[in-house]
């Protein structure tokens, strides 16, 4: 009972989130200097023409107004149209979809992959090998280069060498799954380059953290071998803080999908916020905040989650 | 009967960037099987080193600089990786200051004495081994934050005991806890000590308390152990002048819990081997030969001490000591 | 007249009989071919979009009345014929074989009531503006239409090419089928099977294209690929075939590409840039401070470091027309350090001297930021104290072409069309009203010499009036012409054949798509 009532209580504060965060963009998109009209007719054009569109899609209503009759729509299933298309913006939204979840997962599971052995070794080899160092660097160098430098060098380079990498050519991949990799493996490696830097550095950190722990010694003094101290102790205390970080990577990824998206022209939900905020087709807008707002807090919830089955304490604490 | 643990003339090192620290300087003890020894000194007199020596437990930056340490007639430091790793396993448990830091907190306590058994325990062994401990079978089922101090004490003794080790060594195994638990946990040790036969070495800064449970002391200082015999001995009749002002302090009414320094002067942080009595400069008897030569381990009425000056006819204890000091 | 309905006959039967053969040759060697274009498409609705990358897209799958040939000179389009009944009225003969791509031929009915709702100001855009005021607009038959002018309008066949101007079914937008804005149907070659927006247009060959056999293509794939160096990429790897680009170091960055042609395609577009002169609080409402801007900049540098020295000096009466007006103004000829001091001394004599200036170069366009950093030099050179912001489109747009304008300078360019007339029309205050106004002075002495220019026919007379024109455009100082926009074509020529028009001044950068095919 009382874990439900906690669940809901997570799930109040999330759809609270959301609401602020949607409110929050409709303010700063609003403030934004250009409006639809201006974008879509361009510079050279007469007011009764932008006068025409103003009212047909309803932003010569007042602020309020038009967030309360978008907020009810949306709480009707109705996320409205895409005022440059006038495609239904949920279908649009869901077609993007694939690309961006193929994007950021690609970004993810290389990053794990990549980042959680690489941090374990780091963490674990002498102060003085070379492992440790190389760890430090790549962690450093990756963390601390923006993706959009990374991508638009990559994008220069293999527009020189293809290499078999393709830049622009996104396919979605039940149609050809090799043209769709081929498009794909930049723009993730491009992601996965900071999630990497900063799952080893923060895998690191955690285990050289763990290692120091009172239950490592003991586990060394019983004479249990190295193997299986990192396989029973250390990956599960070391997965903590890395579960925390591969949250607030997830949250970055969502923005660095945008920037990626844009610069290799992946046509995933990211690129398509970003031209409609461009275009100020604040309908997409609105709605793809939503949605990653959405996708954010309930990752946040699930690590929530993942941290009571991991850490006994924090369960306790919530039975009480 | 050979010696379940020996040193000899141990020598260790910890390299840091700021240089040496020499933390045994030519420590020499043996302790037979199923005895009990209470190592007891100051702060800083490398107790806990000589305690992690003995499992070759001792951090990256330490260098085995001279001397040798035997458990169970194998020398710790010849040993490969695997070797010690064995010796840990099959003649070695050790039990640390705090038990809430030396249990893993995403574990059940049931699960760490079973990992701790070797994985693979008989069945009954895990129950057993609480109740030995005096832990209820029910704390099998819990997690470490749910245990008292005292409780996860017991558990981290039972894991030390699991395989049922020739030498038990506990390095203040009762300072993180509640006075009032203290005795009860050295007394369960002395107790597993008994009834399994193991030999157990007890690193202390109490003298009396050490004293009291344990056969045989060892008084260390400087990184040496400066004087050794059985506990009835060194506790009234004290021949090295640093047992005797430890004894002294002791008496002048250390409350429990309160750490030891009421000596004048400061313990000695040496860098390499000390060229005569480390205790030297804070000693009333001192001479230049003190300053100048090593006093070596030697045998003196029936006990071991490194003193020049100590000749078998050292004052019953408490006569006349504090106004020497 | 009879002499011209004789004339047109032959051209029409000459026309269709040369078509069905060339159709008869090449019908059917099919294929798809793929064109990497840097922008999407934003409005759909031709008779109102403002906005040039959508104009090349609206060429493919709309028609207008009439085309442009390699020479800006007038073409046929869906008339075959037209006549000029009198200074005011003008005759159009229509395509009998026009057809929209529904299959509902192209009638006189679709062309009148398309003209009508452009000049309809609820309706229509900025557009209809340009055509002037009609008297009557009328279908003498299926395939006849007369317009009858209020007033002489020498440019109205010059403008009937331009996009805005395209033939849209009118018949189905009445009927309330067709919405303009979110249906694209039209009588050009090809219609759209597909669009994934950011991504891809599909198109495939309009059945009843008019010009039998064409296209000899099936499908014209467009890909939306915003970034250079990605439709570098895609020529590379063969992705696409053809690909357009707005900067100049194409040819350079292609050179290395094999198979690759680059055409350069002349346009009648320039860049300009934009002074505030009315704004309150504007350095640039002061005349001087104007033209001391205006004689601080330095256009061969903005072709040298922006262009690699491929752009040419531009004028408001676009080079690329031919004209001569403007080749002696102070502004432009007087030695660089000459102006440099004259700006210096008009800068101290305004008591300006340190003026601190933004110049907008929009991140809309790449080059734009890059000429505002030579502007920015420029003006520093004569004593102002300019500073280079970037921003997008939008905020563009709002600080300067709205109402209360906020700012100083912005880099903005021109489309020159296929008559100087047509965009000296938006330095008059009829032409700015709505967009401009809002940092342009008003000038009716210059309003009157744009009204009358458009008003005269070629010749002497004309080139004197646009000289002057031009003088006075340059002494406001208001709007400064800078260099020469040209677009750039690059194509596999090893896989395509594709003929790319040389000049071409309404955005049909594809105009001869009809005719592209693949070699393989
Ligand atoms: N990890 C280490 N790195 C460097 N020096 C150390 C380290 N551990 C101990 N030392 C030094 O070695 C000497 C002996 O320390 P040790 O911990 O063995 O003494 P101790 O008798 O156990 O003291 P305490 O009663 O404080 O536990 C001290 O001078 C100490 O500063
Ligand atoms: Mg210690």
């Amino acid at each position: 009972m009382r874990l439900l009532l906690h669940i809901a209580a997570r799930m109040g504060m999330a759809l609270l989130t959301m609401l602020s965060v949607s409110l929050i963009v409709f303010v700063a998109m609003r403030m934004l200097p250009g409006g639809f009209e201006m974008i879509i007719l361009g510079p050279i054009q007469t007011e009764e023409a932008r006068a025409v569109i103003t009212e047909q899609f309803g932003l010569d209503r007042s602020l309020p107004e038009q967030f309360l009759s978008w907020l009810v729509a949306v709480l009707h299933g109705d996320f409205g149209i895409s005022m440059i298309t006038r495609i239904p913006i949920a279908d649009e939204i869901l077609r993007r979809l694939g690309a961006t979840v193929q994007l950021t997962a690609m970004a993810v599971i290389t990053a794990l992959c990549v980042g959680l052995p690489l941090g374990v070794a780091a963490g674990l080899a002498d102060s003085s090998t070379s492992v440790r160092t190389c760890g430090r660097l790549v962690g450093a160098l990756g963390a601390s280069t923006p993706d959009f430098v990374l991508g638009v060098a990559l994008v220069y380079i293999f527009s020189v060498w293809s290499l078999g990498l393709t830049v622009g050519g996104y396919v979605p991949f039940f149609e050809d799954p090799l043209a769709n990799l081929r498009a794909m493996i930049l723009p993730a490696s491009t992601l996965s380059v900071f999630g990497i830097a900063l799952i080893l550095r923060t895998t690191r950190e955690s285990v050289l953290t763990v290692m120091t722990e009172g239950y490592i010694t003991g586990a060394v003094a019983r004479g249990d071998d190295p193997a299986s101290i990192v396989r029973r102790h250390v990956l599960r205390n070391a997965s903590l803080p890395v579960m925390t970080v591969a949250t607030i990577y997830l949250s970055l990824l969502l923005g660095g999908a945008v920037i990626v998206e844009i610069l290799f022209t992946v046509p995933g939900v990211g690129l398509y916020t970003w031209n409609a905020l461009l275009n100020r087709d604040y309908g997409v807008t609105q709605s793809a905040v939503l949605l990653f707002s959405g996708v954010i807090v309930t990752c946040n919830m699930l690590v929530d989650i993942a941290y009571a089955l991991v850490d006994p304490r924090i369960r306790g604490r919530r039975q009480q | 009967m050979n010696a379940i643990v020996r040193a000899r003339d141990l020598a260790v090192d910890y390299t840091m960037p700021g240089g040496v620290v020499r933390a045994l300087d030519g420590a020499s003890f043996e302790l037979l099987p199923g005895r009990s020894l209470g190592l007891v000194g100051e702060s800083g007199s490398g107790k806990s080193t000589l305690g992690l020596a003995i499992g070759r437990l001792l951090p990256a930056n330490v260098r085995h600089a001279a001397g040798d340490l035997e458990v169970d007639g194998r020398s710790v430091f010849a040993l490969d990786d695997e070797g010690i790793r064995a010796l840990r396993r099959t003649s070695l448990g050790f039990v640390f200051q705090s038990p809430m830091a030396a249990l893993d907190p995403t574990m059940r306590i049931g699960r760490q004495i079973t990992l701790a058994c070797g994985g693979q325990p008989d069945v009954g062994r895990v129950p057993e081994l609480l109740q030995q401990v005096g832990l209820p079978k029910g704390a099998a089922r819990a997690w470490p934050h749910e245990l008292s101090g005292g409780m996860a004490q017991r558990a981290v003794i039972a894991m030390a005991i699991a395989r049922r080790p020739r030498l038990l060594v506990a390095d203040e195994p009762t300072a993180a806890l509640d006075t009032s638990l203290r005795a009860q946990i050295l007394d369960l040790l002395v107790a597993l000590k008994n009834e399994t036969g193991s030999a157990l070495v007890l690193l202390s800064h109490e003298l009396p308390v050490v004293a009291r449970v344990c056969e045989i002391i060892g008084v260390m200082y400087g990184g040496r152990v400066v004087e050794l015999g059985d506990s009835a001995g060194v506790f009234s009749r004290p021949l090295h002048p640093y047992s005797r002002a430890l004894l002294a302090t002791a008496h002048d009414g250390a409350r429990p819990g309160e750490r030891l320094a009421p000596i004048p002067g400061m313990p000695p942080v040496l860098s390499g081997p000390a060229s005569g009595c480390s205790f030297a400069p804070r000693c009333a008897f001192a001479d230049e030969r003190c300053r100048s030569e090593r006093p070596p381990l030697r045998p003196i009425g029936g006990r071991l001490a490194a003193c020049h000056h100590a000749d078998g006819t050292a004052p019953e204890r408490g006569s006349g000591m504090s106004s020497g000091m | 007249m009879a002499i011209w309905r004789f004339v047109n006959l032959i051209a029409a039967t000459l026309v269709t009989g040369s078509l069905v053969l060339v159709g008869a040759a090449q019908a059917g060697s099919g294929g798809s071919i793929a064109w990497g274009k840097p922008t999407e498409v934003i409005s759909f609705d031709p008779h109102v979009s403002g906005d040039g990358a959508s104009w090349s897209f609206f060429h493919l799958v709309y028609d207008q009345l009439l085309s442009t040939d390699d020479d800006f000179g007038l073409a046929p389009g869906l008339a075959l014929s037209w006549e000029e009944v009198s200074a005011t009225s003008y005759r159009f003969h229509l395509n009998p074989d026009a057809t929209f791509s529904n299959g509902r031929a192209v009638t006189s009915h679709d062309v009148v009531a398309n003209f009508q709702r452009l000049t309809n100001p609820e309706s229509g855009g900025v557009w209809g503006k340009q055509l002037g005021e009609f008297e009557a607009i009328e279908a003498e038959d299926d395939h006849t239409v007369r317009f009858d002018l209020a007033l002489p309008n020498p440019v109205f066949l010059k403008v009937l090419p331009l996009t805005p101007y395209s033939i849209l079914p009118m018949t189905e937008f009445e009927a309330g089928t067709f919405d303009p804005a979110v249906d694209i149907l039209g009588s050009g070659p090809f219609m759209v099977a597909e669009h994934l927006q950011d991504e891809s247009w599909t198109l495939t060959r309009n059945p009843h294209y008019h010009r039998a056999g064409h296209p000899l293509i099936d499908e014209l794939v467009i890909r939306i690929l915003p970034d250079d160096s990605a439709r570098i990429a895609a020529l590379r790897d063969g992705r696409v075939d053809i690909a357009t680009f707005a900067n100049p170091d194409t040819p350079l960055l292609l050179a290395d590409v094999p198979g690759v042609e680059v055409v350069v395609q002349n346009t009648t577009n320039y860049f300009r840039l934009d002074v505030s002169a009315i704004e309150e609080g504007s350095p640039f409402t002061d005349l001087r401070v104007r033209q001391a801007a205006h004689y601080a900049l330095d256009r061969e540098a903005i072709s040298n470091i922006v262009f690699g020295g491929q752009a040419i000096v531009d004028y408001p009466v676009p080079a690329g027309l031919g004209y001569e007006a403007c080749r002696d103004d102070p502004f432009y000829v007087m030695p660089r350090d000459e102006r440099l001091a004259k700006a210096r001394a008009l800068l101290e004599e305004a008591g300006a001297t340190g003026a601190r200036v933004g110049v907008i170069g929009s991140s809309t366009l790449m080059i734009y930021p890059l000429i505002a950093q030579v502007v920015q030099a420029n003006l520093n050179e004569a004593g102002f104290d300019a500073f280079v912001e970037q921003i997008p489109a939008a905020e563009w747009y709002a600080r300067v072409f709205a109402e209360d304008t906020d700012f100083d300078l912005a880099v903005s360019w021109f489309a020159g069309y296929t008559d100087p007339a047509i965009v000296l029309f938006w330095w008059t205050q009829a032409g700015a009203a709505g967009w401009a106004h809002g940092y342009t002075i008003t000038d009716d002495r210059l309003d009157a010499l744009v009204a009358r220019t458009r008003m005269l026919p070629e010749g002497e007379e004309r080139n004197d009036a646009l000289a002057e024109v031009c003088s006075v455009i340059n002494e406001n100082s208001n709007v400064l012409a800078l260099v020469n926009k040209p677009d750039y074509v690059a194509l596999r020529s090893d896989l395509i054949e594709a003929r790319i028009g040389r000049n071409e001044s309404t955005f049909d950068n594809l105009k001869y798509a009809e005719e592209f095919s693949r070699l393989d």
